[in-house]
Parts: C-alpha cells; sequence; structure tokens
C-alpha cells in the first residue's frame, strides 16, 4: 500500500524521496516535508485513535497544534515521546509511531465496549460514582486512569542533552505567518534587534497552505520564502525555526522551546535535543494566528470530519486527497476555499453547506461558479457512519438559528470540511495579563488592553484576511521598533494580495439544532480529546455551575493535552447559551503557561548531575581526594566527612580521629568558614550592633566570639570575631550562613545605619585556613613557624599573631572549637596547599591526624558548643542555650527587644541540655522526641528533642545534646526518647558540657 | 624556600592537562591568567583626598561610571559599585600596589583588602564565547554597549561572575575560586556544540592588557 491517497502533483513535498515509517505496527511511506498526520493521510490511514472516555473512533481533525485525537506514542524505549501530536511530528525515515488509548490498536478496540455504556457515563461520572466509600477513591483512580490515560512516559532516564540560552532583542515576533513576517520585515529593515519564533519548520504559516492567492504578484508560499531570505540576510535578526513561544511572563519575558533534534531519525541526531530560550523583549508583537472553531452537530467526531484549514492545508500542502466526495459546512466565507481546494485536486464536492440563509461573498461565487451546490440556510445535524463517515445529514435552520425544520437530505460523503469561524489565538496575549474582550461582530475574543509592551497582529487579533494581516503586522512591527530603539523609522512598507479576500460576515453557530434534545440523539462533542459532549455542559448548567471555571473542572473541558485550543470557545458560548447569558459575561477559562507541553528536559536545561549546584571546593580540596576523605555537603561546600584507613568504617575512623586531637594533635581544613573583613572607624560600633556582646574594649590583637540575633531575638549565627586593628576586624561566620550573613550586614548598614563609616569586604574564598588541634599542636606550630612566639604568655588563648608559616605570611589565631590548645593558620588560598602540606609534614612527628566534619562535631558536642541550625532552629534565644553570659547588658543590639517579650522570658521555654543514656554505649537518634513517660496515654507529651548525640570516644560513652522544656533547671531528671521500632531508650538530663567544664584544656 | 613557585591557582588541575591538537575552527580557547593580584578597593570618590590618594597608587583615575573599567599600565581596574572596585594586577605587583594603596589612604576612610587567593581570572578566546556564556548569563551579552571598556557583575549558571568583553570574539570571566571548578565544567559541558580548547599558559594579551587599551572608556 503506498500513498493510494497521494495527489499526483502539488505541495511542498519531495516526491523525489521516499521515507519509511512505522504506526501501529505496520509500515508506510511519506516523503519529506510530510507531517505524520499527512503521511497517515496520504496512506488512507483515516481512524488514528480512540477516545479518552468511550473509546469512539477518531480521525486527524486539524492540521496544527490544536489536534486533539491524533495523539501518539512517538518511538519506543527511552526516547519515547507521549502524546505526540501527529500534525506537528515532521516525518523522517525510520519513523515509528503508535495510537494511544487503544488496545490493540484504534481498528479493534476491546476497550470500545465502554461506548455502550456512554449514555451512563455523563458529566461528573467520575465524581458521582467513585466517591464512596470515600477510602476507595485512590484504588478506583488508579483504575479510572488505567482505563482512559493517554500515552505512557518513558521509564528510563533520558538519553538526551538539552540547553538553555538568554536574549535579548527590541523587538521579539511570535508567530512567522503573514503578520509574523511582515512585522519581522518592518522592524528588521528598521535596525531593530529582531527574534521572529514560529512553532513550525517552515516558516509562513498559512501562506504555505494557499493555493492561488500571490502577496506582491508572487504567489504566496514563494513570497513567504523571499521574506525568510531577507531576514535571514539582516544581521540584526534572528530566525528560530521550530520554536514555540510557550510562555509569556512579566516584564516582557518569554520562554520559547526550540526543538532541534526531534525532525531527525534518532541516529542522526547530535546535541542538544531542545534549547530553552529564556527572552527579554524591549516590545512584542504577537503574530500567533487564529484556531479554526469546529461546529459542534451529532457525531462530528467521526473520522473524516476535519477542519476547513486543515481540508486546505493537507490539499494544497501536502498534496493529499483526503477523501472521494467532499461536504463543507460552514457559517462563514472562508470555508468556501476548501470547497475550492478540493475541487481543484479533483475530489468531488457535492455541497457546501451554509448557515447563512443567502451568502453572496466573493469565495461563495466562485464556488458557484464552479458548478458546486451551496445549500443555503442550511445545517449539518448528523454525520453518518461507523469507523468511517459515510455521509450527512442536512436541514434547514431557522431565522432564529435556534431549530430545523424541513426533510432531511442525505447527503453520502466521505469527508466533511468544518468551519465554525475562527478564535484569535489569545494565549500569549493572555498570559501577558491582557484581557481578551468578546467581539460581537466577529464573534471571537479578540486581544484587550496589554499591560505589556505588546501589540497582536494579524489574525491573532481578529484581522482574517490576508491583506488587513500583513498590514497590520508590517505597521505592528514598525511600531514596536520605534518604541524599542525611541527612533524615528520610515512607513511601513506596503503588501498587495491578489485576488482580494474581503469576506462576509459569519453566522454565528455554537451548537448545531438537532431534531432530538441534547442528550438524546447522536452525541455532538465540544471537546473530542476528553469526550465532552454539549449534553455534559448543559448538564452541568441543570446542576447548577454557573461559572465558566466550574464548569471545565467539572465536564474536564479543554484539560487535554491540547488544553482546550479547538473545543473551549464553543463550550463557552454553549455553556452562556444555557444560561442565557453572553458570552463576555461568561468569559473565558485562563489562559496559562504552557501554550503547548513542553519537556522536562527543556525545562532543566543542563542543570542536572554535577552541574545540579554549584560544589565548591576549598584549595586543599585535591589533598582529601588523595588522602581517601568521604565528603560531607555544608551548602555547598564539599567538606571532608571524615578520613577513613583501611578496614574502618565511620564510627571507628572518627573514634580515632577524635582522640588524636583530644590526645595528641589533628589537623582540619576550616576554610569554609565564612570570612568578612570589616574595616572602619565605627567598625566596632557596627559589631556592638549586630552581636549580642560588646566589642569596643576588645584589645587589638586578640579575639571575641559573639552571637547574631534576627530582629525576633532568635540565633542566627556565630563566630569568632578578631580585632587586627583599632578600625579593623576579621569577622567568621558559619560555613552555610556567609552569605546571608554578608548580606544582613550590607542590608543594616545601607538601610539602617548609612551614616556608619564601615566598609564590608568577603574574604571567605580569599584565606585558606587550616585548624591544627590537640595538646600538640603548639609543637606543631613551633615546627613551622619560627618568628611568632607561641610560649602561652606571648600568645595567650582568643588572641592572634601575624608570622610566616612555611615561608608564607599567615595570620594565626589562637581560638578553640574543641575545648583543646588549637590555633589556626590563614593563608592566601593561592598558598593554601602549600602551607597544608607543610603543617602535615612539620606534624608528621607528633601523629598529625586529619580529621574531617564528624570528628569536628564530636569534640564541639563535648564541650557543648552549638552548632547555629543544628541544635538552633531559628527559634531558640541565647537565652534558651543558657547562654546569658554573652548578652551584652547595657548597650543596644539587633534582637534585644525581643529578648524581654513575654513569650522569649517564659521559663518553661525548650532549653539547651545535655543527655546522658542509661546504656552508655546507646547513641540517642537525633530528632528523637524526649518525653516523659512514653507508656502515657497518646499523645504522649511532648517535652523537647534531641539536637545533637554522638558517640564520645575520649569519654567512651554516649553524649548527647537536646532542647527540652524548661531543661535548664531539670539537670538530673530522667527521661525517655521513644523510638519508631517501639523500643523506649532511657536517659538522664545532664549540663551540656561533658568535657572540660572549667575549660583548662584550652588554656594551656 | 620560594613563596610564588609554591602558589596554586584555582584551576591549576585544569591546566594541568594537555592542551587538544586538533580543534575545530568554531572551538573556544579557555586560559587561565591564575594568580594574578586582586585587590578589593572601597572608598568615596567624591573625597578628594581619597580619590587622588588612588590614582596616584594606581596610576589613572579611578572609573566612575557604573560597569567600566580602566586600564593603567599592566593594572585593570573595574568598577564594582558606586565606593567598591577591584584592582587586578601582575602577581609580583601585589604587595607594592597594596602597599601604595595603604599608605597613601593613611587616615582616609577607606578599606585596601586583598583578594588574590579568592578568585580567578579565565579568558575565553572564540567567535561563539558570547553564544556560550549567554546559555547561563541573564545579562545582554550581545548589547552593541558591552564592548571593551565595559564590565558587568552577573551570574554565569550558578556562581557569580565579574565579565569583561575582550572584543568580538573574546570575553573574561573573574570567578571565586571555590566556584572555579564548578564553573569550568559547565563551561566545558556548554561549549560541546562548538569545540573547546583548554590551552595551556596564559591567555596571549593577558601580560600587558594593552591590546584594549585603546578601548578604554574615559
Amino acid at each position: 500500500m503506498s500513498q493510494r491517497h497521494r495527489l499526483a502533483q502539488g505541495g511542498r513535498i519531495d516526491r523525489t524521496r521516499r521515507l519509511t515509517f512505522t504506526f501501529n505496527g505496520r509500515s508506510y511511506e511519506g516523503h519529506p516535508g510530510d507531517t505524520l498526520a499527512s503521511a497517515l493521510l496520504a496512506n488512507g490511514v483515516t481512524l488514528v485513535a480512540r477516545s479518552w472516555k468511550y473509546h469512539r473512533p477518531r480521525g486527524i481533525v486539524a492540521c496544527g497544534v490544536e489536534e486533539p485525537n491524533a495523539v501518539v506514542q512517538l518511538e519506543t524505549g527511552a526516547r519515547t515521546v507521549p502524546n505526540a501530536r501527529a500534525t506537528e511530528v515532521e516525518l523522517y525515515e525510520g519513523l515509528v509511531a503508535s495510537s494511544v488509548n487503544c488496545w490493540p490498536g484504534p481498528e479493534l478496540d476491546l476497550m470500545a465496549a465502554a461506548r455502550l455504556f456512554s449514555r451512563l457515563m455523563p458529566a461528573g461520572f467520575y465524581y458521582k460514582t467513585f466517591m464512596w466509600p470515600k477510602g476507595l477513591w485512590m484504588k478506583y483512580e488508579h483504575y479510572i486512569r488505567k482505563a482512559s490515560g493517554l500515552g505512557h512516559s518513558p521509564t528510563e532516564p533520558d538519553p538526551d542533552a538539552y540547553d538553555k540560552m538568554n536574549a535579548h532583542c527590541d523587538v521579539l515576533v511570535a508567530g512567522g505567518g503573514p503578520a509574523g513576517l511582515a512585522a519581522a520585515l518592518a522592524a528588521g529593515k528598521a535596525g531593530a534587534r529582531v527574534i521572529l519564533a514560529d512553532q513550525q519548520a517552515e516558516f509562513g504559516g498559512t501562506l504555505l497552505s494557499l493555493r492561488e492567492t500571490a502577496i506582491d504578484g508572487i504567489p504566496a508560499a514563494q513570497w513567504a520564502g523571499q521574506a525568510v531570505q531577507r531576514l535571514s540576510a539582516m544581521a540584526n535578526v534572528r530566525l528560530l525555526a521550530r520554536s514555540t513561544v510557550f510562555g509569556y511572563h512579566d516584564e516582557n519575558f518569554l520562554t520559547i522551546a526550540q526543538r532541534r533534534t526531534d525532525h531527525l531519525p534518532p541516529g542522526e541526531r547530535s546535541g542538544a535535543r531542545e534549547r530553552t530560550w529564556r527572552v527579554r523583549a524591549k516590545q512584542v508583537v504577537l503574530a500567533t494566528g487564529a484556531l479554526e472553531r469546529p461546529l459542534v452537530f451529532g457525531d462530528n467526531d467521526l473520522p473524516g470530519v476535519m477542519l476547513a484549514s486543515a481540508v486546505s492545508c493537507f490539499t494544497n500542502r501536502h498534496g493529499v486527497r483526503l477523501g472521494g466526495r467532499a461536504v463543507v459546512f460552514t457559517n462563514n466565507d472562508g470555508a468556501y476555499a476548501a470547497a475550492l481546494d478540493l475541487h481543484a485536486a479533483g475530489v468531488e464536492v457535492a455541497a457546501v453547506v451554509d448557515a447563512r440563509p443567502a451568502p453572496e461573498g466573493a469565495l461563495p461565487r466562485l464556488v458557484r461558479d464552479a458548478g458546486i451546490e451551496v445549500v443555503q440556510g442550511a445545517v449539518v445535524t448528523r454525520a453518518r457512519g461507523a469507523k468511517r463517515l459515510t455521509g450527512a445529514h442536512v436541514m434547514a435552520l431557522d431565522e432564529g438559528g435556534e431549530r430545523v425544520h424541513g426533510p432531511v437530505r442525505t447527503i453520502d460523503c466521505d469527508l466533511l470540511a468544518m468551519s465554525g469561524g475562527w478564535s484569535p489565538a489569545v494565549h500569549l496575549h493572555a498570559q501577558s495579563n491582557g484581557r481578551p474582550r468578546y467581539d460581537e461582530a466577529r464573534a471571537c475574543f479578540v486581544p484587550g488592553a496589554s499591560n505589556q509592551a505588546q501589540r497582536s497582529a494579524g489574525a491573532c487579533n481578529g484581522r482574517f484576511d490576508l491583506e488587513s494581516c500583513l498590514a497590520e503586522g508590517a505597521a505592528s512591527g514598525l511600531e514596536a521598533a520605534r518604541l524599542a530603539c525611541a527612533a524615528a523609522l520610515p512607513v511601513a512598507p506596503r503588501h498587495s494580495v491578489s485576488p482580494a479576500t474581503r469576506e462576509e460576515p459569519l453566522r454565528p453557530l455554537w451548537l448545531v439544532p438537532a431534531t432530538q434534545p441534547p442528550g438524546h440523539g447522536a452525541k455532538q462533542f465540544v471537546d473530542p480529546q476528553n469526550d465532552v459532549a454539549a449534553s455534559d455542559i448543559l448538564l452541568a448548567a441543570r446542576e447548577g455551575y454557573r461559572s465558566i471555571e466550574h464548569v471545565k473542572r467539572y465536564t474536564a473541558l479543554g484539560f487535554g493535552t491540547d488544553q482546550g485550543k479547538l473545543g473551549n470557545i464553543n463550550g463557552m458560548a454553549i455553556l452562556a447559551q444555557a444560561l442565557g447569558q453572553t458570552i463576555a459575561e461568561t468569559g473565558t477559562t485562563t489562559f496559562r503557561p504552557n501554550y503547548t507541553p513542553v519537556t522536562f528536559g527543556a525545562i532543566a536545561g543542563p542543570d542536572l548531575g554535577e552541574l545540579f549546584e554549584p560544589v565548591r571546593k576549598t584549595a586543599m580540596h585535591a589533598w582529601h581526594e588523595e588522602n581517601g576523605a568521604l565528603f560531607e555537603n555544608v551548602g555547598q561546600w564539599k567538606r571532608p566527612w571524615y578520613f577513613p584507613r583501611a578496614g574502618e568504617d565511620l564510627h571507628s575512623a572518627v573514634n580515632r580521629e577524635c582522640l588524636a586531637a583530644r590526645t595528641g594533635v589533628g589537623i582540619m581544613d576550616a576554610s569554609t568558614l565564612g570570612k568578612i573583613d570589616i574595616k572602619g572607624p565605627d567598625a566596632a560600633t557596627f559589631l556592638n550592633l549586630v552581636y549580642t556582646n560588646a566589642w569596643s574594649k576588645l584589645a587589638v590583637g586578640r579575639c571575641r566570639y559573639g552571637i547574631m540575633l534576627d530582629e525576633n531575638g532568635m540565633v542566627m549565627d556565630d563566630g569568632v570575631t578578631t580585632r587586627l586593628g583599632e578600625n579593623h576586624f576579621l569577622m567568621t561566620t558559619t560555613t552555610g550562613g556567609a552569605a546571608r550573613v554578608m548580606a544582613w550586614l550590607e542590608r543594616w548598614l545601607q538601610t539602617e545605619w548609612p551614616h556608619f563609616k564601615v566598609y564590608l569586604t568577603s574574604v571567605t574564598d580569599h584565606l585558606a585556613t587550616a585548624a591544627v588541634v590537640g595538646p600538640k599542636s603548639r609543637d606543631v606550630l613551633r615546627a613551622a613557624c619560627t618568628d611568632i612566639d607561641f610560649s602561652p604568655e606571648a600568645f595567650p588563648f582568643m588572641s592572634y599573631r601575624e608570622g610566616t608559616v612555611a615561608g608564607v605570611h599567615a595570620i594565626v589565631t589562637r581560638i578553640s572549637f574543641s575545648g583543646e590548645l588549637a590555633y589556626e593558620v590563614n593563608v592566601c588560598a593561592n598558598l593554601g596547599r602549600h602551607v597544608w602540606n607543610a603543617l602535615i609534614e612539620a606534624g608528621k612527628p607528633f601523629g598529625i591526624t586529619p580529621y574531617g566534619t564528624e570528628a569536628m562535631h564530636v569534640l564541639r558536642a563535648e564541650k557543648g558548643f552549638i552548632i547555629v541550625g543544628q541544635d538552633t532552629d531559628g527559634s531558640v534565644t541565647p537565652v534558651d542555650l543558657g547562654m546569658d553570659w554573652i548578652i551584652g547588658k547595657g548597650k543596644d543590639f539587633i534582637g534585644r527587644r525581643s529578648l524581654h517579650r513575654s513569650d522569649t522570658r517564659r521559663e518553661d521555654r525548650k532549653q539547651l541540655v545535655g543527655l546522658l543514656t542509661e546504656d552508655p554505649k546507646t547513641v540517642l537518634p537525633e530528632g528523637g522526641q524526649v518525653v516523659k513517660d512514653a507508656s502515657a496515654p497518646v499523645p504522649v507529651p511532648m517535652e523537647g528533642h534531641v539536637t545533637s548525640s554522638y558517640f564520645s570516644a575520649f569519654l567512651d560513652r554516649s553524649i548527647a545534646l537536646a532542647l527540652v522544656k524548661g531543661g535548664a533547671k531539670r539537670h538530673g531528671e530522667e527521661v525517655q526518647v521513644p523510638l519508631a521500632d517501639g523500643r523506649v531508650l532511657r536517659a538522664t538530663i545532664a549540663p551540656p558540657v561533658f568535657v572540660d567544664a572549667e575549660g583548662a584544656r584550652q588554656n594551656v | 624556600m620560594s613563596e610564588r613557585i609554591l602558589q596554586q591557582a584555582p584551576l591549576a588541575h585544569v591546566s594541568a592537562r594537555p592542551g587538544a591538537a586538533v580543534a575545530p575552527v568554531t572551538a573556544l580557547r579557555y586560559f587561565e591568567n591564575g594568580l594574578r593580584g586582586h585587590i578589593n578597593l572601597r572608598g568615596d570618590p567624591t573625597d578628594a583626598r581619597f580619590a587622588a590618594a588612588a590614582e596616584r597608587a594606581l596610576g589613572a583615575a579611578l572609573p566612575t561610571a557604573a560597569n567600566t573599567t580602566r586600564i593603567a599600565g599592566d593594572i585593570i581596574v573595574y568598577w564594582l559599585g558606586p565606593d567598591e572596585w577591584l584592582a587586578v594586577t601582575p602577581g609580583e605587583r601585589e604587595q607594592e600596589v597594596v602597599n601604595a594603596l595603604r599608605s597613601g589612604l593613611d587616615g582616609v576612610h577607606s578599606s585596601v583588602t586583598p583578594v588574590t587567593g579568592g578568585q580567578t581570572v579565565l579568558v575565553l578566546r572564540g567567535t561563539h564565547a558570547r553564544d556560550l556564556l549567554a546559555k547561563g548569563c541573564p545579562f545582554d551579552l550581545h548589547s552593541p554597549g558591552f564592548r571593551p571598556g565595559a564590565c558587568a557583575q552577573t551570574h554565569l549558571a550558578k556562581a557569580g561572575v565579574l565579565l569583561r568583553p575582550l572584543g568580538d570574539d573574546g570575553m573574561e570571566i573573574i570567578v571565586r575560586r571555590s566556584f572555579a571548578d564548578y564553573l569550568y565544567k559547565w563551561l566545558e559541558t556548554a561549549a560541546a556544540e562548538y569545540g573547546w580548547v583548554h590551552a595551556t599558559g596564559e591567555a596571549p594579551e593577558s601580560r600587558a592588557h594593552l591590546a584594549n587599551a585603546q578601548n578604554t572608556v574615559t
């Protein structure tokens, strides 16, 4: 079977090349220039799908994005695409596609038994039927979805790459049909930076489907080609084909999905499959065209019933012979072109059925001249056929348009081209916060007032004749360029069109009357993809639904993958009629992004895997890797977690690392801590305000620990700050809080205290920091540094010295996060690895042991030192932590007032305590709930929770920190921590310092 | 023990790899101009003493127009804010320039902070340099005004960057040390369609910034 429905000539297809493809397991041929839909039609495949709910046979209705039926599963395996619209899929060699929602295939669909029960499945059927018992809905839903689903998503990881591109332009033109091309030409010629995006492979839109029309004296399609050539020659114009403008966001930010490889056989694809363009446009011209409306009559979903524009497109552009005998059913002049196109292609046109009583426009005259019968003042009440159209019932329509009368005339036909008029594609206009308004004269929604720098041109603005489209496009392009470039520009070019295409007005026709009331005769489909019929909308109205948004959700109108592009306007009008109100009063549902479905890949772009989030590394990172460190994420940083030796697990490695720091010497990479250089005569005053404690009297050369509160008095950061000079401090912050603290400090300086003379500079990345920790740390420093006196008298705890470590200028602070004698060596990060190597070398005689964040956590917890964000959670004050001593009494600071609120002064607030388990080997789980008695009736009153919990090798027992209600006064009390597995652990509340409460070890 | 030879630029591990021998003409060439002196300068440009001292130490007046650079011999000064600049010097001149700034600014409210270890300079060369960066940068890189003499603080993928255009086919990127490895991977991945060459050594024009000196915005 080889393209027996292909016309011998004509169309924009390359008959010299044949492409083989497979649909539902059968092999067919097509040509370059075909879509999957046109190739199927050329092979006589008219039944392509079964409907969603009733499994009715369905064929191709449209030729573009609005196609509701021909959604296919494209390709297989990892590259499979669910719900691809056959009308948009460009044919390539080896393409494989299959129908969705039918089994085993659309010709013999066993699920079609659902049709027998269709009368029993009205609007809201699922809601009404499966609501009881309530708990079973989830189960019902599973099977309903299975029976009614469309395509299936791939189960394997996506093998394709995707990327993104940011772009800026003066004028973005969305849509490359006549209006868009004219707009881009005008704007481009005026010198504006232009982006023209069109969803199809070829620019031209409807021009590519016109048979006889000429623009500026040349055939329309050729004119489009020349326009593209002229645009390509302009350096200031970027043409994006196969690119759908799918989102229109605030501030003229638009998103475009460009399909770069889908039109190629999978084996020939390379590079990113799709690219998401993120465009900032000074001005936007929307030239998105219009979507033809179907007519709502009985069994209008039979294969063989198509939009008139699709008939012209498949006939003229793709060279497909769609049938042997056709009827055209219309309420407007435009569809007469389809009759002429069919006639020219040798298809017998049995009649044009026009709802208007006396169509006398230019096109109807041409049709009559061609000898085609025009049945005026009449409608098709019903299509006839089983799996394929065989005829149409035609009856006279009364003057009011509410009743049909007279005899039923049956016209045999296998093709019915229908047109209910045109709906401008106002989607992007509406997304941009424009308000479409109903235009009575043209019977369609047109763009209303714009709320962004934007204008609509052509069919999407309700201009349905070619001359107006071109003129409005050119004028809009020029005006957009003028506004964007603030320049005086030439007048818009004029384009002539022949033959002239002035049309007579249409006769609005929403629900075609039938001999039986809706719901009794044949189904009159409004939204074929979701099987929503006129009767469903009328039922919803009878049941009391008034809002179109509710009716949409109740009936599922427009909920399909086509998002109601085909049926929504008809549905709204039918609801309006039922409610006895105007269409303007009924309004539309909300047009939301995305205009057409966008793949997750296009949204994710390249930000996957190791590029998903930055991995920040210190200057010593490579050393850690070389020495077997396992890493932990701390903010965006990778920090060494622990350094296991052969045969060690986390527990044994951490025990070893901790004991080294307590009894010998350890070394840790502390480079990730935030570091802020603070300079200026008001620096100390500034610190007084951002920290709870006082800084004015800190001597130069000394260090001090500080706690930073937010306005609510809650702990937000902590760290040690060193006074490098009278007006010069070096602050450290937590690793994860560095950026936040910097922004916080700048905010206060810039907005509240601009009179302060203080400059802040982040030096986090500039300084690499090695913490040398343990009783033997002094020995290591002495070995690595000869120009600093490390004696306790010369270099006391909480002070700093500058000197030369391993030949490198270093700032050495004597501070401790472990409670041991410890030094932190800060050097320019370019020298970080060198100094680290030297310290390791100098420490070898003392058994220096690198340790990671886990050991650091154990060491600090043994001392009861908090980790902000672990032992605090934004609801903890310094008083709750038992740190009253750090709150300055005679000064102001951020958060101070909040510490005097009644709530922050409550004595039963959660307070930091230690917990000692009854069994010293048991380690409480962090996050565990602390209760008095786990056997109390549910809900068991909760007393607090475990914030930090470790095994302390130094103490040979477990230790934990917890926040417990009124905990400061409950030391010695027994509590319980129930576990998910039913066990209950017992523990005693203790002070939160487990090692060296006097602080003697760090003061040696 | 010489301090200089012990230094390690953030992307030293990348620069150590052999460069590609053959590459398509569209390929982007990448260089790390590591181990420069980076000095952050804060002060009030309307304070005549500050402005004069800075000019003396740097060899040129500070650029005060937003998002511009000024080249003074082998020093580039970038405008970062109304009271903030970055001076990038040859590595061996860092201390000298810091000292000159500090002594000149003695008694003037200001801040001279070396950030040398904290950031590095990458240079991209190739006709697609701006296209590549546009994949991850929302700033209008193709804007007619973004030419030599300008700079921009923006982001590239998820890293903050300072950009300086080097003619039509080149871009300088200053990035924080800790983000450099991530950014390199991102660049290499994003460049796949054009081709990617990491060149060993420094960008040819990098020793003296004279290539663009004539384009300096004044």
